[in-house]
């Protein structure tokens, strides 16, 4: 192997991880905003990346364009999000239900939502092929083979993160999200209309994944039903590898995961790829037990 | 403008609160007194809309029981809570812009500037995380925050809590320019004296329930009063 081969492997392995891991990012604001404002794991958030890239390929198979396809599934996904929190978790917090039952229940939600994609007369449980993100074929930058579909996939995530952070950050919504995030007693007494508050946010998620889900199948090539029980898991080792709870350590964390994972796999074997999220989880944790920019006090009233 | 009538609340199988009926007019501040644990901070709650009760509560002639408590917020009713509750990880201008939250945007930089003119410490802390103020600007934050969008009526419990005796005085004063502003105020105060003599009309909670009220002057020598507050 020459020097300049190895230079481009890890390059390679650097910006492929780069591209991954920003929308791994995506999928793991959605974890961070959600535990944020209720302190609850939401394991159904990987079930409705699913639902979205499942949401594209059906309208694209019907002769839809990738892109108007993702303006309709994503916002249909998020909505999906917000039922789940409005029919499913609010009414069990309304009586005083444990955050235990509410966990089980976004697993239960999570096997709902797979299965029925999985159903014969849906969609099937073998792998679908996926429109290609890849629309400009790759460019070679320092010699080193860059995919379009990993520029789209890597500007599309940071663009909508952008987005997202500017809207928490610096809007009256956001504010409204912030507060709920910390004391629902005192958001209500100001006027926050926090149910509402908790169901947006639920719908910013669902469809972010969605977007996601539609990236990644389009990166992939790719989906299937369980598509996101993996990465949905690494997505939340993601957002806890950042500090769960804190927007840009979601980001951060996508991107430690991602680019571990395609360095692990060009030096280590494919076959170490997929658990390389988990070592840095907990190698991450060991050390920063809050996360890279974990905060004290996720505590709440 | 405020008329609670057989409110109860209970928690669980403690009954907290029995039937109790009092009114504020406009520009009038009542004075809710009692000993610790005689159901004040449950009463002031219930009618924010944070506990489900039983009972009437209307508001300006509209009845508000039990109604959600973001709408009991914008009809023009604002608590500033026991122990303050600001938001303790957001700046101190940003638990004000909370505070008036359903402002329109023109309006909400008027009222910041008079918020902060009744409490020029606060401006100095603008940027400074309400959590790392100190007990007595916190609790001055509470109030600040519960004065944005000038309510209609006040439901304040123990607002003097950590504050100096100068600062109380203060605050009081402000209380009494806000009731000739017509502003109705339900006041909690764990220091019944100056709270009586500020206040128009009293009630005296004694667990759960009212065992005296009247004019505020008349109550501070009712031994009843006394009772609620040994050795004060
Ligand atoms: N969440 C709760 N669960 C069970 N009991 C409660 C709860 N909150 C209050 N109580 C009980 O209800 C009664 C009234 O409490 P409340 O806080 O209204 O008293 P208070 O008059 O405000 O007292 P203090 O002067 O100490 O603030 C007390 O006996 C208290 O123990
Ligand atoms: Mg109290």
């Amino acid at each position: 192997m020459t020097l300049s081969s190895a230079v481009n492997g890890f390059l390679g392995a650097i910006l492929g991880g780069l591209a991954l891991g920003m929308a791994y990012g995506l999928i793991a604001v959605g974890y961070s905003l959600v535990f944020g404002i209720l302190r609850l794991v939401n394991f159904a958030h990987g079930a409705i990346y699913a639902l979205g890239a499942y949401g594209v390929f059906f309208l694209t198979s019907r002769g839809m364009g990738l892109l108007p396809a993702l303006i309709l599934a994503a916002p249909l996904s998020g909505l999906g999000a917000w039922a789940v929190e409005k029919w499913a978790l609010a009414p069990l917090r309304r009586r005083g239900a444990s955050g235990m039952a509410q966990l089980v229940t976004t697993v239960g939600v999570s096997f709902l939502v797979q299965n029925t994609l999985s159903a014969e007369a849906v969609f099937g449980s073998e792998k679908q092929v996926f429109p290609s993100l890849n629309a400009f074929g790759s460019v070679q930058v320092f010699g080193v083979t860059i995919q379009s579909s990993q520029i789209i996939m890597f500007l599309a995530a940071m663009g909508l993160l952008l987005a997202l952070t500017w809207l928490v950050q610096g809007t009256r919504l956001g504010l409204a999200m912030r507060a709920c995030a910390q004391n629902f007693r005192a958001a209500r007494l100001v006027g926050i209309p926090v149910e509402a508050v908790v169901g947006l946010t639920f719908f910013l998620g669902g469809a972010c994944a969605a977007i996601a889900g539609t990236l990644i199948g389009g990166y992939y090539q790719v989906i299937s039903p369980t598509m996101g029980s993996l990465i949905g898991l690494k997505a939340f080792s993601a957002a806890v590898v950042g500090g769960i709870g804190v927007l840009h350590g979601a980001v951060a964390g996508g991107l430690v995961v991602g680019v571990g994972e395609c360095l692990a796999a060009q030096y280590l074997g494919s076959n170490v790829r997929d658990p390389m999220a988990f070592v840095l989880l907990i190698a991450i944790l060991l050390v920063r037990p809050r996360g890279l920019f974990g905060r004290e006090g996720v505590e709440k009233v | 403008m405020l008329e609670v009538d057989a409110l109860s609340v209970r928690y669980g199988p403690i009954r907290a609160l029995e039937g109790l009926s009092l009114t504020v007019a406009p520009g009038e501040i009542v004075a809710l007194v009692g000993a610790n644990g005689a159901g004040k901070t449950t009463a002031v709650n219930a009618i924010a809309g944070l506990l489900p009760c039983r009972g009437r509560v209307r508001f300006q002639g509209r009845d508000i029981a039990n109604e959600k408590p973001h709408r009991i917020a914008d009809l023009g009713i604002r608590l500033s809570p026991e122990g303050r509750e600001v938001f303790p990880e957001l700046t101190v201008e940003e638990n004000l812009r909370l505070g008036g939250f359903s402002l329109r945007k023109g309006a909400l930089a008027g009222e910041l500037e008079r918020v902060y003119g009744l409490f020029p410490r606060l401006r100095g802390r603008k940027r400074q995380a309400a959590g790392t103020l100190s007990g007595g600007e916190q609790q001055m934050l509470a109030l600040g925050r519960a004065l944005m969008g000038r309510p209609k009526l006040l439901l304040l419990d123990e607002p003097s809590m950590g504050l100096s005796p100068q600062l109380t005085e203060r605050v009081f004063g402000l209380l009494d320019t806000l009731r000739r502003q017509g502003t109705g105020i339900l006041l909690i105060e764990e220091n019944a004296k100056p709270a009586l003599a500020l206040a128009d009309r009293a009630y005296v909670l004694e667990t759960g329930r009212v065992v005296a009220s009247g004019e505020a002057r008349a109550l501070r020598e009712d031994p009843r009063v006394r009772r609620a507050y040994l050795g004060t």
